[in-house]
């Protein structure tokens, strides 16, 4: 088998962005009439090595082989003109269009537009499919699955050789997974490599030929999936050796902050569980599995469906943030800091005292003098790096002094329970390491730290305790004694076991 | 502490400069070419004079704007509000001595607040971008106001003597300087109170600066934004009192019907952002000064009024391409302090 010419070729791929080694000498090749698996965990480059593919990304080093041709980078028209087709976890179809004009768009099918024309090709690809769409229908009008049918035959309809599907499964149903992979083999049988991306392993055993590990952006091996099994995959894809150093935290666990009992988001069901005073929770879970959005529900800025919470023992009614931030003492810390953290126009001063404007104002207006106490007290306690914290706008800070902005801004809150979401995304070493101190400091305080992350290494240095999400669901609790980084990805990767 | 240097402060009080400057300006083209005193006290109080009641709108209009919104229907609440204020006063029989006038004040500011906070309404219900909804309350404001004054083109005389002493009368001791500029002054002050000193004025720029993370916050941010428009409505509603007074105490349907335009314009060449994201209400005051002095300045030279639209267009313009030139300056100036190699930890 190995003897073939592979379809797709990348040798010593690198790529850096600023402060991380994205994909450091990358190889791996792929074959036609293949589907070949790449999995690896949250952050461990599969994205990047997608994109230096599509040409979304320039690599920094190495060279990308397809048709005999070699290039040191892709762009996104080289690789259509190769045949290269990525399906992206986000559809990117025009839903005022029909499922036919999606198919067909970018072809020059004649001086106008012909519909009759666009129909019939659609429909023919459908029948090849085996699936019954009306091609006339508009795209907004299909289900998630049929999107995604008209976004492969939109690729198969430009002649693609090599099509990447990036979780192809995560918005589909059961029924609709069997479709998918019903076309993916038989669009393998007609010799288009496929590479497949996904978290769930059981699809990968079920599906694919042959399986690729990257971890921390480095190629760890590639295994035929007939010779492999569940346990030597997760072995690969976390086996890392812990580098990072935490710092030593001394807080006394204490009595039950807050409680989940079943509570219900609109896509995450039944999460129970407890959070302590002075301990830090680690919340675990693949990107996507409802971390987020549950942390959400809590702070009262989703919906929840049924279920409660309980803040000390009590039952909780939270309706807003406003009361969930005044009333019961709890603060998030959004994951996307620059859309939902802070105000980027505004100085760092102005920032950490948004939230506490209605405690230290007095019939509206507000104390200036304590203003800049705490502006003072805060800024220089998150030691955020910037020449001045009342000139200087969040805008012009680098990320991980952004990310210290919004840690000070929900700390002059006073807040009891302080839910970080992805505290330490995208920012440096240094700063990763004050943030931390912050978390124990407040741990110390007695404060109930709850901490949401994809970060392994920051997962098992900080946390006393950590819950794992399931896709959607809880997939179970470990305690410190119990921590390896094999047990959370078994849990994590079952996906809705516990239904 | 770092420096101002010398760019950060010309970018603050640019358009003061080019205020002054065009005032210099036109001093000399007038001098040498019409023989005429541009600088003239009495030329200066008629300039403040005739622009007093925008700049007031123009209140309303900045704390829209930072709040991240639009109002395309400002105009046409001060002709409403006028004309009901007018009809309340006595209508057609007025004597400019009616003694409710109080009445009549409060009843059109309230009317104000009313019709700008449907506007908020509106726009916090649907949170789309308010310009289909101010356009489409345009139109039922203007439909409105002529269907209360009865169809006609129709002006209204002689209402309460008090507009004009709020709005129009010259005090000859402060050279001519007309009552509604202090109305104007005194309104001003108090709306950048309510801006920088209140919580409210705070969360005004929040709104436009991150609506999500002010919503995260804990801040309502469906009632911020009734309560940024109704606000607004507070101060169109004085804005036209003083506008008529200005007009020797009269109102028409078509009176303040322009003003969204000419104070939007003013607020932006002054340098409040569209859509959010800082600004001050002197960039407002100095903006609109602006359009104001280059519209006399015209009119001193007789340039035709045509060319003087031209012209307007093409300031508005350059005031916007400058701006977009900064804005992209400063963006990228933060993506390289954000995209710089990692230092070592320190200590």
């Amino acid at each position: 088998m190995t003897e073939r010419e592979p379809a797709l070729s990348l040798k010593g791929i690198r790529k850096v962005f600023p402060g991380v080694v994205a994909l450091d000498n990358v190889s791996i090749d792929f074959y036609p009439g293949e589907v070949h698996a790449l999995i690896g965990e949250n952050g461990a480059g599969k994205s990047t090595f997608i994109k230096a593919i599509t040409g979304a990304h320039a690599p920094d080093g190495g060279t990308i082989t397809v048709d005999g041709e070699t290039y040191k980078a892709m762009t996104p028209a080289l690789s259509r003109k190769h045949g290269i087709e990525c399906i992206y976890q986000e559809f990117n179809l025009i839903d005022v269009l029909s499922a036919a004009e999606n198919i067909c768009y970018g072809e020059k099918l004649g001086r106008f537009v012909n519909q009759k024309k666009m129909n019939e090709i659609a429909k023919k690809i459908f029948d090849d499919f085996g699936v019954d769409i009306n091609p006339s229908t508009l795209v907004r009008d299909l289900t998630p699955g049929h999107m995604q049918i008209v976004e492969i035959a939109k690729a198969v309809s430009k002649n693609c050789k090599i099509l990447i599907l990036d979780e192809p499964t995560a918005p589909l149903s059961m029924a609709e997974v069997d479709i998918l992979f019903k076309i993916v083999n038989q669009l393998k049988e007609k010799g288009v490599a496929i590479i497949f991306i996904s978290h769930r392993l059981d699809e990968v055993f079920e599906l694919t030929d042959r399986v690729s590990i990257l971890r921390d952006g480095v190629y760890i091996t590639t295994l035929m999936t007939k010779e492999t099994n569940r346990a030597e995959l997760i072995k690969y894809m976390v086996g890392r050796e812990m580098t990072a150093t935490f710092p030593p935290r001394n807080a006394e666990i204490g009595d039950v902050a807050l409680e989940l009992k079943n509570l219900t988001g609109n896509k995450v069901k039944n999460i129970s569980f407890k959070a302590h005073h002075g301990e830090v929770l680690g919340i675990s879970g693949l990107v996507g599995a409802g971390r987020t959005e549950i942390m959400k529900v809590v702070y009262g800025a989703e919906k929840k469906q049924w279920g409660d919470v309980y803040v000390n023992g009590q039952k909780a009614n939270i309706s807003s943030p406003a009361v969930a931030m005044n009333k019961y003492g709890i603060c998030l810390i959004p994951e996307d800091r620059k859309r939902e953290g802070c105000f980027l126009q505004e100085t760092i001063s102005w920032n950490i005292v948004y939230n506490v404007l209605g405690k230290i104002s007095k019939a509206g207006f507000v104390n200036k003098k304590k203003e800049k106490e705490i502006a003072d007290y805060y800024g220089n306690a998150m030691r955020i790096k910037a020449p001045n914290l009342d000139k200087t706008k969040v805008m012009t800070l680098s990320g991980g002094n952004q990310q210290k902005v919004v840690v000070g801004k929900a700390m002059a809150t006073q807040s009891d329970i302080i839910i970080f979401d992805e505290p330490t995304r995208g920012i440096d070493v240094g700063a990763k390491y004050e943030i931390y101190e912050l978390m124990n400091q407040m741990a110390e305080e007695g404060k109930c730290v709850i901490m949401v992350t994809s970060d392994m290494e920051e997962l098992l240095g900080m946390s006393d305790r950590i819950v794992v999400f399931g896709e959607r669901c809880l997939a179970g609790e470990l305690t410190k004694e119990e921590f390896s980084q094999e047990r959370i990805l078994d849990m994590a990767s079952t996906g809705g076991a516990q239904e | 502490m770092q420096k101002k240097r010398f760019k950060d402060y010309l970018q603050e009080y640019i358009m003061i400069l080019v205020l002054v400057v065009l005032l210099i300006v036109f001093e000399v083209l007038c001098l040498i070419l019409t023989k005429r005193n541009f600088l003239a006290i009495s030329n200066i109080m008629n300039i403040l004079g005739q622009n007093a009641y925008l700049i007031i709108t123009g209140i309303g209009i900045t704390f829209i704007m930072l709040g991240g919104a639009m109002d395309l229907s400002t105009g046409y609440i001060l002709s409403t509000v006028g004309v009901v204020m007018a009809i309340i006063d006595g209508g057609d029989k007025g004597t400019g001595q009616n003694t409710f006038f109080l009445l009549t004040l409060l009843a059109g500011v309230a009317l104000a607040v009313i019709l700008s906070g449907f506007n908020g309404v509106m726009y916090s219900w649907l949170a789309v971008f308010p310009f289909v909804i101010t356009l489409a309350t345009q139109y039922i404001f203007n439909g409105a106001t002529y269907l209360v004054a009865g169809g006609q083109q129709h002006t209204y005389k002689k209402l309460s003597v008090w507009f004009k002493y709020l709005g129009g009368q010259r005090i000859n001791w402060l050279g001519g300087l007309s009552t509604g500029v202090i109305v104007m002054i005194i309104l001003v002050v108090i709306g950048s109170i309510i801006l920088n000193k209140t919580h409210f004025g705070r969360n005004v720029y929040a709104l436009g600066s991150n609506p999500d993370a002010v919503a995260l916050s804990g801040v309502s941010v469906a009632k911020m934004r009734i309560a940024v428009f109704a606000l607004a409505g507070l101060f169109f509603g004085l804005a036209q009192v003083v506008n008529i007074g200005k007009m020797s105490a009269s109102a028409s349907q078509s009176m303040g019907i322009g003003a969204e335009f000419t104070v939007m314009a003013g607020a932006m060449l002054g340098g409040i952002k569209m859509g959010g994201g800082g600004g001050k209400m002197s960039n407002m005051v100095v903006g609109v000064l602006i359009i104001a002095v280059l519209n006399q300045g015209m009119n001193f030279l007789n340039i035709n009024p045509y060319w003087q639209k031209v012209a307007l267009g093409i300031v508005l313009l350059a005031a916007v391409v400058l701006d977009t030139l900064q804005t992209r300056a400063a963006i990228n100036a933060a993506k390289k302090v954000s995209g710089a190699p990692p230092k070592p930890v320190e200590g």
